[in-house]
C-alpha cells in the first residue's frame, strides 16, 4: 500500500488496525519526508529518527499480538519544542535550555505516548513561544511550505509547516495569543485551541500563566477533535445529530480594522457559503472587542517577565534579541496597569458570555494579511504600514483574552497561492459544539486539502 | 508619596505605578545584565511600553465595569 501522508486520521488508523500497513512503514515514510524537507522548511529542532522507529516497531509488535490501543496507535505526530519529552532535548527554541533533557514527559505527551502515538520530532518555535513568525534566532527561521520565502506563522510555526508538508498526522502546540491559529492559517491546516484549562499544561515551558493553552494542529477539524479527546475530557455536549442551523456573529468594529482586501473577500465568501447551507449571520456591534489586542499583550508581557526574571538576569546573553527586548519591556510594565488589564478581562469575559447568548460562533479572518515575507518587520495592509506582529495577531487575541475555544480552518488561497484562514470562536466550555460547526464550515467551503506546490 | 498624618509613605498604587519610569527600569535592567543598549533603543522600548499602557488605560475608561458596591456608597 502506498502511504499517503495527507489521509484522514481514521483512514490511516484503520489501515494500521487491519494490518494493511504497518506503523513502521507509516513512520519511516514520515521520517523520510522530514529528512528530505527539513533543509527547505527548517521545521524541526530535533528529528528523532531512531526513537521513532523503535516506537513504531513496538506498536507493530503490539498490534500483531492483538493489543491494539485505539485510534492513535502507531500514528506519527510532532510536538512543538516547548513540551517536555522524557530523555529528549527540549529547548523551547532557546539556547538557554539548549541542552535540557527532561526526565518526564509533559502531561499531553504522556497521554499521546499512552495512546501509542509515535513521536517524530520536536518542532521549531519562536524562542520561548513568544512571537508570531517563528523567526528563531538560534535554530534558524522556520519556513512556509506554500512559499519558503514566507513565514509559517508562529509561535507553533514548525508544527504547522511540518503538518502542511505531510510530516506527521497532527502536531501538539500551544496558544497564548494565537500561536496555534496563526500558523495553522498561514500554512493551510486546521488549528484547535480548546477552552483554557481543558488540556493539562504540566510540563510545558510557560510563557504566560493566565493565557497559555495546549491545543492541536491537524489536517481537519475532526482529526484535531479526536486527538484532543485523547488528551482529556472535552468540554461541552456531544451530539450525534448534525448541528442545527447555527448563528454566526460578525463583529463589525473588528472587521473594520485594517485587513488585506483579498483576505477579507475570501473570508466573506466562506461565510456566504455557510449561509447557503442554512447558517444565519448577524452583524454585531462589539466596540470593546478591539481592546483585546493591547490588553492581552500587556498581560502577556508582564507575565512572561515574571516567569523569566530570575533566569533572565543570570543568563541574559543566551537569550535572543527579540525575546530580550520583549522581556525588557515586560519588566517596565507597571503592576497597576496589569491590575487594570485583569479587571478589563473580567468585564470582557462577562460581555462575551452575553454575546454568545445571541450567537453560536463569532467569525473573523484568522490573519489580517497573507503570510508575510521572512524578516519583514512591517507589512502593508489596505494602504497602511503596520507592524507584522499586530497584523498577524489582530484577530486572534479575542479568544486568547477570554479563554474561549477557537479554531482556524483554511478557507481559500490568494491569487498568489497563499492560504487564508477562517477563525471561529465559541463560548467557554462549548468546545464540542464549536468543533461540530467547524466541520460544517469545512463541508461548506470544500477545502480538499491541496498539497503545497513543490511538496510531493 | 502620599501624606498620611505626619508620616509620608508610599501607597501601594504609587509603588506599583511605573509612569515615566519605563526608561529608568529598562536602563537599569540592561545595565544589570550587561546589555549594551543605545539611548535610542532604550527610549524606543520605553515608548512602546508607555503606548501599550496608555491603550490599556483608554480601554479601561471606555469599559463600564460593574460597580462592586451598592449605589448609596458612591
Amino acid at each position: 500500500m502506498t502511504v499517503l501522508p495527507f489521509l484522514a486520521l481514521d483512514q490511516i488508523a484503520e489501515a494500521i488496525r487491519t494490518k494493511k500497513v504497518s506503523p513502521v512503514e507509516v513512520v519511516c515514510d514520515a521520517l523520510a519526508r522530514g529528512r528530505r524537507l527539513q533543509p527547505r522548511l527548517n521545521c524541526f529542532i530535533s528529528l528523532l529518527e531512531e526513537q521513532a522507529i523503535d516506537e513504531a516497531q513496538r506498536a507493530e509488535r503490539e498490534i500483531c499480538l492483538g493489543r491494539y490501543r485505539g485510534l492513535l496507535h502507531g500514528i506519527p505526530y510532532t510536538v512543538k519544542d516547548v513540551f517536555a519529552t522524557a530523555g529528549v532535548r527540549t529547548t523551547a527554541g532557546s539556547r538557554v535550555l539548549g541542552d535540557w533533557v527532561p526526565q518526564k514527559d509533559a502531561a499531553a505527551v504522556a497521554s499521546l505516548r499512552a495512546a501509542g502515538a509515535v513521536l517524530l520530532g520536536k518542532t521549531n518555535t519562536s524562542e520561548f513561544a513568544a512571537g508570531p513568525t517563528t523567526a528563531n534566532e538560534h535554530y534558524g527561521p522556520a519556513r512556509n511550505p506554500w512559499d519558503v520565502d514566507r513565514v509559517p506563522g508562529g509561535s507553533s510555526g514548525g508544527s504547522a509547516a511540518a503538518l502542511a508538508a505531510g510530516i506527521g498526522a497532527f502536531s501538539l502546540g500551544t496558544d497564548t495569543g494565537g500561536s496555534i491559529r496563526m500558523p495553522a492559517a498561514a500554512c493551510g491546516v486546521v488549528g484547535l485551541k480548546p477552552s483554557i484549562g481543558s488540556v493539562p499544561r504540566r510540563g510545558v515551558v510557560m510563557l504566560s500563566w493566565s493565557l497559555d493553552t495546549v491545543g492541536i494542529l491537524a489536517h481537519s477539524v475532526e482529526d484535531g477533535a479526536r486527538v484532543l479527546d485523547a488528551l482529556g475530557p472535552a468540554r461541552g455536549v456531544e451530539t450525534d445529530a448534525a448541528p442545527s442551523p447555527f448563528r454566526i456573529g460578525l463583529p463589525i468594529e473588528l472587521l473594520d480594522e485594517p485587513c488585506d482586501p483579498e483576505v477579507r473577500r475570501i473570508f466573506m465568501a466562506a461565510i456566504a457559503r455557510a449561509c447557503e447551507r442554512g447558517a444565519h449571520v448577524e452583524r454585531l456591534s462589539v466596540p470593546w472587542a478591539r481592546h483585546a489586542l493591547p490588553v492581552n499583550n500587556l498581560i502577556s508581557w508582564f507575565e512572561s517577565w515574571a516567569v523569566h526574571e530570575r533566569i533572565f538576569v543570570a543568563h541574559s546573553k543566551s537569550y535572543g534579541e527579540a525575546i530580550r527586548r520583549r522581556l525588557l519591556m515586560g519588566a517596565a510594565v507597571g503592576a497597576e496597569d496589569y491590575r487594570t488589564a485583569l479587571r478589563i478581562r473580567h468585564g470582557f469575559v462577562r460581555r462575551a458570555e452575553d454575546l454568545f447568548r445571541r450567537i453560536d460562533v463569532l467569525a473573523l479572518p484568522t490573519l489580517s494579511v497573507p503570510p508575510p515575507p521572512v524578516g519583514a518587520e512591517e507589512v502593508e495592509v489596505a494602504g497602511q504600514r503596520i507592524s507584522t506582529l499586530d497584523a498577524l495577531g489582530r484577530f486572534t487575541r479575542f479568544a486568547s483574552f477570554t479563554g474561549q475555544p477557537a479554531l482556524s480552518l483554511p478557507c481559500g488561497l490568494t491569487g498568489g497561492g497563499l492560504p487564508v484562514g477562517l477563525q471561529l470562536i465559541g463560548p467557554i466550555g462549548g468546545d464540542r459544539r464549536l468543533w461540530q460547526i467547524g466541520q460544517e464550515f469545512e463541508a461548506a467551503i470544500g477545502w480538499d486539502r491541496p498539497v503545497p506546490p513543490g511538496i510531493s | 508619596m502620599t501624606e498620611l498624618g505626619s508620616v509620608k509613605r508610599p501607597y501601594l498604587a504609587d509603588l506599583f505605578r511605573s509612569d515615566g519610569l519605563e526608561d529608568q527600569v529598562i536602563g537599569n535592567l540592561a545595565q544589570r545584565i550587561g546589555l549594551r543598549l543605545t539611548d535610542g533603543d532604550r527610549r524606543a522600548l520605553a515608548a512602546t511600553v508607555r503606548r501599550l499602557a496608555e491603550q490599556v488605560r483608554t480601554a479601561d475608561t471606555e469599559f463600564e465595569h460593574d460597580d462592586p458596591f451598592p449605589a448609596y456608597l458612591a
